[in-house]
C-alpha cells in the first residue's frame, strides 16, 4: 500500500492510521480528579518531562493574591509549514476546560507514543490560561438560556482585554493555519443530552444561504424528527458539498461522531450504542430556527457552519478566520456530565489534529 | 447532572462581579490589566483598524488576479445587507481614475439587476411548475395512449393489457385517469413552490449613494500582492475558461491573496478574494464529464466585482427560457405520441374523440411519402383507416382515439349447437377461425355502426356456420338415416368447416363487416345435456 494512503481517511469513514495514533485517551474517574487539581498537575508535569516549549505571553491580576497566566505550549516540528493553534483560554476556565487542556498537553507531550512522530510535520500551539496561585480550580457560571445561542454567547468570547490583545497579537505574529477553541458550554437548556458540537467559521454567498435556508426549512417541515433531520442533512450536503468548509465539516463529523470509539458511520445518529458520542445535531424545525437564530447552519451531524461574525472578530475562531484567513473552529461541550464534556473537547481536538496531520485541512 | 466540584470555588454572583470589575478596569485603562510582572511577554496593544470611520459596506479597489485590471472588491453579504436596508453610506478605498464612485454605483445597479433577474427566474419557475401541473395530465394521457398501442401486440402483454394501459389516452374519458395519476406530483410541485419565498430581497434599482473616500491602500500590499497576482494571471494565461485541475490550483492562489489582504487589514478585498476562491474551488470539486461543466468561465466568477462585466444577459430572456423550453419539450413529446409505424399487413383506425371533433381532427400525415391526407366528416363520430406500410402521424390521444389492427392475424371463436345427439344430449361445436380484414373501410364502418363490432363478426360467422350445417343436415337426411345425421355431421366436421371458409367469400354479412375467413385450424366437438 502506498504510504500516502495510510494517512488519508477512507471513504466509508473507517479508522485510519492517523486517527489511531492521534486518539487522545479519555479522562474519567481518578484521572479526571488528578487533572483537575493544580498541585497534582504540577507534579505530573514534573514527572512527565513533556517535550514542550512553554511561553508565558501575558499575566493579569484577577484579585488580590490571585493572578492568571496566559501560557502557550508549543510542540511539533512544523516541517511541512502547517501550524495548528488550540485555544483553551476563556477568562474563567471551568474544570472540564482545564482538564481537557491538561489531558491534551499530557497526551501530545508524552514521548512514549507515536503522536510526536505524527506531529513532526505539524506545529501545535496550545493556549491555556492557568492560575498558579490558586489551590483549586476556578469555576464559571453555566451557560444560561436555551439551545445553541446560549452556548455560543456564554462560551464564545474572551473577557479580559489584556489577555485578548495578547492572544490575538500572538496569533497575528505566528499566523496559524487552523485554530480550534475549546469551550465548556454545559448548562444550556436543550443541549444536556448531547455531548457537544463543533462550529466552523464560514461565509456563504447570499444566494446560497437564502436557498439553503429555504431548502432546510422545507425539509424540516411537518415530518417526524429523525426523518426530517436526515432529509435536512441530505439537502445541506447536496447544496454545500462542493465547498471546502463543508469538506472539513464532513471530515470532522465522521471523526467526532464516535471519537476514539467510532465503529460505523450513519448520516444521522438516530440510535446510539453505549460507547458512541451523541453529538449535537438539529432534530426538528424549532431547533433549526434556533440554529439559524444563532447564526449557525447545520452542515453535518455534530458540525455547524458559523456565519456569525463575518468581517468581525468576536471570538478567537472568528479572529482566526476573518483577521488571519485561517480556518477557525470552535468545539462546545454541552452534556450535563463535566467529565464527558471534557472528553468531548478532547475528541474534538483529536479530530482536528487528525485533520491537520492528514492534510485534510490543507488548502490547495 | 452537573457535579458540585465544577463550580465550587466561586459563586455565580461572585464571578459575574469579578468579570464586570475586570471589564471596567480594562476599559478605563487598556494597559492596566496586562502583564507587569512575572517575567511574562509584554502584551501587544490591540491594533486600531485602518478604516475605522468607513461604513461597513466599503469597497476596495484591488488587483484583479484573473485578468489584467482592477476589481471593486467588497463583502457581498455586507453590501447586500446595506442595499436591502436602504443604507446609502458606502466607503471606497484605493480609488483610481478608472474606478471611482461612478463605478460603485454602476456595480450596485448591476447587482440589483442580477438579483432582480434571480427573482424573475423564481417567478418564471413558479409559472412553469403551474403549467406543468396543468399540462402533465394531457401529456401522460397521450403517452399512455401511445404506450398502449405499442405494447398491445407484444405476446407477453396482450391486447387486454395494452387496451387497459392505452385507455387513459384512448378517449377523452381516460383523461381524468391521467389527471388522477398526475394530480399528486403536480400538486406537490406547485405547493412546495408556493411555500418558498423569493430567493433574495428586492433591491433598489438606482440607489443614491454617499461614498466616503477612504484614501489610498498601502503600497506594501500592492507590492506584496504583485507576485501572487502574477502567479494567478500566469495560471489563467489569458484564457476565458479554466479546467478543473487549474481551477483547484487557482483557488489556492486566491486564498493566499486573501490572507495577504487580511495582513494589511483590507477586509473588503479579503472577503472578495475568499469569495472568488470559494467559487473556483467549488467548481474544481464539481462533476466532470456528463452533467458537469468542462470549464470554469472566469468572466462569470468575477462578475460581482467588475462593473465592466455583465454576464447575466437579458433577465427576461433568462426568466422565460426555462418555462418556454420546458413547454416546447412537452409539446414535442406530446406530438411525438402521434407518430406510428404500420407494417405491410397492418392498418390503424383513427377516430375522433367523444367530446371534441374540430374539422381536420382525424387528418393524418404520411411521413414516408410526405403527404397530408385531409378527412372530411360529419357528425360526432367519425373514423378513418390508415393502411400500411409506412410511418404516419395523426393527432395524438386524447385528441383522437386510435386502434391498431392487423389485417391477417385475427381470430375468433364461435360456439354453435349441431343438433340432437344419440344419447339425448345436444351436440356442440366450438371452432376457432382465422380471418383477415378484406376491406378496411368496411371494417371501420362496422366499428362505427355497431356497439360491439367483434361480437357482430362472431355472430355473422356463427350464422354462416349454422347455414352450412343446415345445408349439410338436409343433404344427409335426403341420402341417409335421418336419425344418424348429427353423428355424421360430427364425423364430417373438418370438411364442413372447409365449406364454411369457402362460403365466407360470398357472404353478405361478412362482406358488410369487411371480413374474410381464411382457416379453421382448431375445433372441438362436445355435448351438453338437453334442457
Amino acid at each position: 500500500m502506498p504510504a500516502r494512503n495510510r494517512w488519508n481517511r477512507t471513504a466509508s469513514g473507517a479508522r485510519t492510521m492517523v486517527e489511531d495514533n492521534i486518539r487522545i485517551p479519555v479522562v474519567y474517574g481518578d484521572l479526571y480528579k488528578q487533572l483537575s487539581d493544580w498541585a497534582d498537575w504540577q507534579e505530573q508535569l514534573g514527572e512527565l518531562e513533556l517535550a514542550y516549549d512553554v511561553e508565558r505571553i501575558a499575566s493579569a491580576s484577577i484579585q488580590p493574591g490571585l493572578s492568571a497566566d496566559l501560557n502557550v505550549y508549543t510542540i511539533g516540528g512544523g516541517t511541512s509549514g502547517r501550524s495548528l493553534a488550540i485555544e483553551i483560554a476563556p477568562l474563567s476556565p471551568t474544570v472540564p476546560e482545564q482538564v481537557a487542556a491538561r489531558a491534551l498537553i499530557r497526551a501530545l507531550g508524552s514521548g512514549s507514543t507515536d503522536r510526536q512522530r505524527l506531529l513532526h510535520s505539524c506545529l501545535v500551539r496550545i493556549y491555556v490560561i492557568e492560575f498558579p496561585q490558586a489551590r483549586r480550580s476556578r469555576g464559571r457560571t453555566p451557560a444560561v438560556g436555551d439551545f445553541l445561542g446560549a452556548a455560543l454567547a456564554r462560551s464564545g468570547a474572551l473577557g479580559v482585554r489584556g489577555f485578548w490583545a495578547s492572544l490575538t497579537a500572538h496569533f497575528e505574529s505566528n499566523r496559524p493555519d487552523t485554530l480550534l477553541s475549546l469551550r465548556d458550554a454545559g448548562g444550556a437548556r436543550g443541549l444536556g443530552g448531547q455531548e457537544g458540537f463543533l462550529t466552523i467559521m464560514a461565509s456563504l454567498p447570499p444566494e446560497v444561504l437564502a436557498e439553503l435556508e429555504r431548502q432546510l426549512a422545507a425539509a424540516y417541515k411537518r415530518d417526524w424528527p429523525g426523518s426530517a433531520a436526515a432529509r435536512g442533512y441530505k439537502r445541506a450536503r447536496a447544496r454545500l458539498s462542493r465547498l471546502r468548509d463543508h469538506e472539513i465539516a464532513r471530515f470532522m463529523s465522521a471523526h467526532l461522531r464516535f471519537g476514539g470509539l467510532r465503529r460505523r458511520f450513519r448520516s444521522v445518529p438516530d440510535k446510539l450504542a453505549d460507547d458512541e458520542l451523541a453529538v449535537g445535531y438539529t432534530r426538528n424545525l424549532a431547533e433549526l430556527r434556533a440554529a439559524f437564530g444563532a447564526g449557525l447552519v447545520p452542515a453535518e451531524p455534530g458540525v455547524y457552519l458559523d456565519l456569525g461574525g463575518a468581517g468581525s472578530a468576536v471570538s478567537s475562531a472568528a479572529f482566526a478566520r476573518w483577521r488571519l484567513g485561517a480556518d477557525g473552529l470552535s468545539a462546545f461541550g454541552t452534556t450535563d456530565d463535566p467529565a464527558r464534556r471534557a472528553n468531548f473537547l478532547l475528541a474534538a481536538s483529536s479530530a482536528v489534529i487528525a485533520g491537520a496531520a492528514s492534510g485534510v485541512l490543507d488548502r490547495p | 447532572m452537573r457535579e458540585p466540584e465544577d463550580f465550587e470555588v466561586f459563586e455565580v454572583e461572585e464571578i459575574e462581579e469579578l468579570d464586570e470589575d475586570l471589564a471596567q478596569e480594562s476599559s478605563a485603562d487598556p494597559a492596566g490589566s496586562e502583564a507587569t510582572g512575572n517575567g511574562g511577554a509584554e502584551p501587544v496593544a490591540e491594533p486600531e483598524p485602518s478604516s475605522a470611520d468607513l461604513p461597513a459596506a466599503t469597497y476596495c479597489v484591488a488587483p484583479n488576479p484573473l485578468s489584467g485590471g482592477w476589481l471593486l472588491t467588497h463583502d457581498r453579504n455586507l453590501v447586500l445587507a446595506a442595499m436591502s436596508s436602504g443604507d446609502s453610506e458606502r466607503g471606497l478605498l484605493g480609488q483610481r481614475s478608472e474606478l471611482g464612485a461612478g463605478q460603485v454605483a454602476e456595480l450596485e445597479r448591476q447587482l440589483a439587476r442580477r438579483h432582480s433577474a434571480a427573482r424573475r427566474r423564481f417567478f418564471g419557475q413558479t409559472a412553469y411548475l403551474v403549467l406543468v401541473a396543468i399540462g402533465s395530465p394531457f401529456l401522460v394521457a397521450s403517452l399512455l395512449g401511445a404506450l398502449g398501442l405499442a405494447i398491445g401486440p407484444l405476446p407477453l402483454v396482450g391486447d387486454a393489457v395494452g387496451a387497459f394501459v392505452g385507455s387513459a389516452g384512448a378517449n377523452v374519458g381516460g383523461l381524468p385517469l391521467a389527471g388522477l395519476i398526475c394530480s399528486v406530483p403536480g400538486l406537490a410541485l406547485v405547493i412546495s413552490q408556493f411555500r418558498k419565498s423569493p430567493p433574495l430581497p428586492r433591491l433598489p434599482r438606482n440607489p443614491r449613494l454617499t461614498i466616503a473616500d477612504g484614501g489610498a491602500i498601502e503600497d506594501g500590499f500592492l507590492d506584496a500582492a504583485s507576485d501572487i497576482v502574477s502567479e494567478a494571471r500566469a495560471l489563467v494565461g489569458g484564457r476565458d475558461g479554466l479546467p478543473h485541475s487549474d481551477a483547484r490550483r487557482l483557488a489556492g492562489v486566491l486564498w493566499r491573496l486573501e490572507r495577504l489582504a487580511l495582513e494589511f487589514r483590507l477586509l473588503p478585498a479579503a472577503a472578495a478574494y475568499s469569495d472568488l476562491a470559494q467559487s473556483v474551488y467549488a467548481f474544481s470539486n464539481g462533476p466532470r464529464g456528463l452533467g458537469g461543466r468542462a470549464q470554469l468561465r472566469l468572466k462569470n466568477v468575477a462578475a460581482d466585482y467588475d462593473p465592466d462585466v455583465n454576464p447575466g444577459g437579458s433577465a427576461w430572456l433568462q426568466a422565460i427560457f426555462k418555462p418556454v423550453g420546458g413547454i416546447i419539450i412537452a409539446l414535442i413529446l406530446f406530438a411525438m405520441a402521434g407518430v406510428f409505424r404500420l407494417a405491410d399487413n397492418q392498418f390503424e383506425i383513427v377516430r375522433t374523440n367523444t367530446l371534441w371533433q374540430p374539422p381536420g381532427a382525424i387528418n393524418f400525415v404520411d411521413l414516408t411519402r410526405q403527404a397530408v391526407t385531409g378527412v372530411n366528416f360529419e357528425g360526432s363520430d367519425a373514423a378513418i383507416a390508415v393502411t400500411g406500410p409506412g410511418w404516419y402521424w395523426a393527432a395524438p390521444p386524447p385528441l383522437t382515439r386510435r386502434e391498431q389492427i392487423s389485417r391477417l392475424e385475427n381470430s375468433l371463436t364461435i360456439d354453435v349447437e349441431i343438433g340432437q345427439a344419440a344419447n339425448d344430449s345436444v351436440a356442440t361445436l366450438s371452432a376457432r377461425f382465422d380471418y383477415l380484414v378484406k376491406e378496411p373501410r368496411a371494417f371501420v364502418d362496422a366499428r362505427l355502426r355497431y356497439e360491439d363490432p367483434d361480437g357482430r363478426v362472431r355472430q355473422a360467422v356463427a350464422g354462416l356456420v349454422e347455414d352450412v350445417l343446415a345445408d349439410e343436415r338436409e343433404k344427409l337426411e335426403q341420402t341417409a338415416d335421418p336419425t344418424a345425421s348429427t353423428e355424421q355431421l360430427r364425423d364430417n366436421m373438418a370438411a364442413i368447416l372447409e365449406q364454411v371458409i369457402t362460403a365466407s367469400a360470398g357472404d353478405d354479412a361478412l362482406d358488410e363487416l369487411g371480413v374474410l375467413l381464411v382457416a379453421a385450424p382448431e375445433f372441438d366437438l362436445g355435448e351438453k345435456p338437453s334442457v
